[in-house]
């Protein structure tokens, strides 16, 4: 057996293990929102066009045409899909805008793809974006994702009464002089500023799971937003650390395992609630 | 002898969404406290007009005043006097609140962002909660667990909380049991007789007919407007829900049978 002291002092899975931490508290926040919202849906399309605009920069990298990096890419790809649907669907029906984003799935799926079998060279960085990299994060990487996790847990935090509010109740919410629209959109910037941050660690696939099922756990589990906030914590957090130090045993990808044992945990729940 | 005090005037509003007009010169008013119904069949505007009344839409055209307020004018102002009662149907059950979180966040949207809730919000929460009658018990429940009635008379205590003297009430009855729909017609009785009046769009007036000062009969414009006895009439009946409809007579009021149906 490994020595854990001599693993913990591995600066990679330090910092692994500190975006672990993030993650779960993004999580916590932004996850929940989505979950309040309805907008689980919106995370898997906000993540592939994340992953289009990185592999987009990546090739224009590449091809030395404009310099601009990858997680830049990925900002601006996801989060103007995230406010096109938001705007577009403010006034919308459920069943329209469900249509409208599957579409929209659907296109920036095919734009990930198209951009990444256009890159040749560096299409290991294009991998990493589906599969994550956890066990590779830089120091700038971790300073990221620190700042942005720090700003959605603050604005979360202070205006979840707000958030909640809308959610539950658009209409009753405007009535009460509450500015629907403008909360609106800072819900889908917080929540695709989240996607993005955490693709760069578990990868665009693993994203839907890590923002989705903790979230829809404690929604299961819970019967207020603070103990939903609690309980997704501890559910991203140990699936994450589990799922950490089992790959670090068995060699393959940490986000892999961080999505299975945090889906069994979901039905592990569901089953004995059900 | 009191000035008798106009809750509502509504003047030639014409309104609907995206350019598509629903409601044609509509104009009615009615006197402080008395309990309007607003009726008509699936498609008439009924929750267009809540929403103009409430300023969720704007109207093309005429004016709306709440207690003398010109309603756009004083958007922040009329929606101190005005509370919205939405449709069950319309509010999400995958926010896991609580009941007591819910008629506080009522409380709270009033107060503006950032704000803590004090002794005196809690205090309202819970006096809004025994008004509204939602057993203690249930006040930590979490909504979505509710039965169709509870979760009305939350919502009824959420409007409630922030003292409103108008209520606006979408389909209050829909998917309600008998008892409870008894209990939330008294309910609004009482209040009227305590200064609050409450506008009710329902597609059944049958349960609530007794208790009704106004009817407003509804198909994208006025058919009529005025006393029970005087609106509810076979004609009216039938020019508002076509010629087809049955109408029964009782006790000098007439009702359109339409069945139960709602989109």
């Amino acid at each position: 057996m490994p020595d854990i002291l001599a693993l913990l002092s591995d600066p990679f899975v330090l910092r692994a293990i500190i975006a672990i931490f993030l993650a779960s508290m993004i999580s916590a926040t932004a996850g929940n929102l989505t979950i309040f919202r309805g907008l689980s849906f919106l995370i898997a399309t906000v993540a592939h066009a994340a992953m289009a605009g990185a592999a987009f920069a990546i090739f224009l990298q590449e091809y030395s045409l404009i310099p601009i990096t990858p997680i830049l890419g990925a900002s601006l790809f996801g989060i103007s899909i995230s406010l096109f649907l938001g705007v577009i669907g403010n006034r919308m029906s459920g069943e329209r805008l469900e249509a409208i984003t599957g579409i929209a799935f659907a296109l920036s799926m095919s734009l990930a793809i198209l951009f990444i079998s256009l890159i040749k060279e560096y299409a290991v960085q294009a991998w990493g974006l589906i599969m994550g990299d956890l066990l590779l994060l830089t120091l700038s990487d971790v300073l990221l994702m620190i700042i942005t996790t720090m700003v959605i847990v603050f604005i979360s935090i202070l205006l979840m009464r707000e958030f909640l509010f809308i959610s539950f109740d658009p209409e009753g919410a405007e009535a009460s002089g509450l500015k629907t629209f403008a909360y609106h959109i800072l819900m889908l910037l917080l929540i695709s500023l989240s996607v993005v941050v955490l693709i760069k660690a578990v990868g665009a696939i693993l994203v839907y799971v890590i923002m989705i099922i903790p979230a829809a756990t404690a929604n299961r589990l819970a019967n207020k937003p603070s103990s939903t906030m609690y309980i997704a914590f501890i559910i991203s957090l140990f699936s994450g650390l589990f799922g950490l130090f089992l790959a670090l045993y068995v060699d393959v990808a940490p986000s892999a395992l961080i999505g299975i044992i945090a889906t069994l945990i979901y039905l592990a729940i569901t089953l004995r609630r059900s | 002898m009191f000035e008798e005090e106009k809750a509502l005037v509504v003047e030639e509003v014409t309104a609907g969404y995206n350019g598509n007009i629903v409601l044609k010169d509509i104009s009615f008013e009615m006197l402080h406290p008395s309990i309007l119904v607003i009726m008509g069949p699936n498609g008439a505007g009924k929750t267009t007009l809540l929403k103009t009344i409430i300023g969720l839409l704007r109207p093309y055209k005429g004016r709306i005043f709440v207690f003398g307020h010109n309603a756009w004018e004083n958007l922040s102002k009329i929606r101190k006097l005005i509370s919205y009662v939405p449709q069950r149907e319309r509010v999400s059950e995958s926010v896991p609140l609580r009941v007591r979180d819910i008629v506080l966040l009522g409380r709270m949207a009033k107060k503006g962002p950032l704000s803590i809730p004090s002794r005196v919000d809690i205090k309202a929460t819970k006096e809004a909660l025994k008004k509204a009658l939602v057993p203690r018990e249930f006040w930590d429940k979490k909504f979505s667990e509710l039965s169709g009635g509870l979760q009305q008379k939350v919502l009824i205590a959420r409007a409630l909380v922030t003292e409103p003297k108008i209520l606006l009430l979408d389909e209050p009855f829909s998917a309600v049991d008998a008892p409870s729909q008894r209990e939330i017609i008294e309910l609004l009785a009482r209040l009227r007789s305590k200064g609050v009046s409450s506008v009710i769009v329902t597609h059944d007036i049958n349960p609530l007919v007794e208790y009704t000062d106004y009817v407003l009969l509804l198909n994208r414009r006025v058919i009529a407007f005025g006393k029970p006895e005087e609106v509810l009439t076979g004609e009216n009946l039938s020019k508002a829900y076509g010629i087809s409809v049955k109408v029964l007579a009782h006790k000098g009021v007439c009702y359109a049978i339409i069945g139960d149906y709602h989109a």
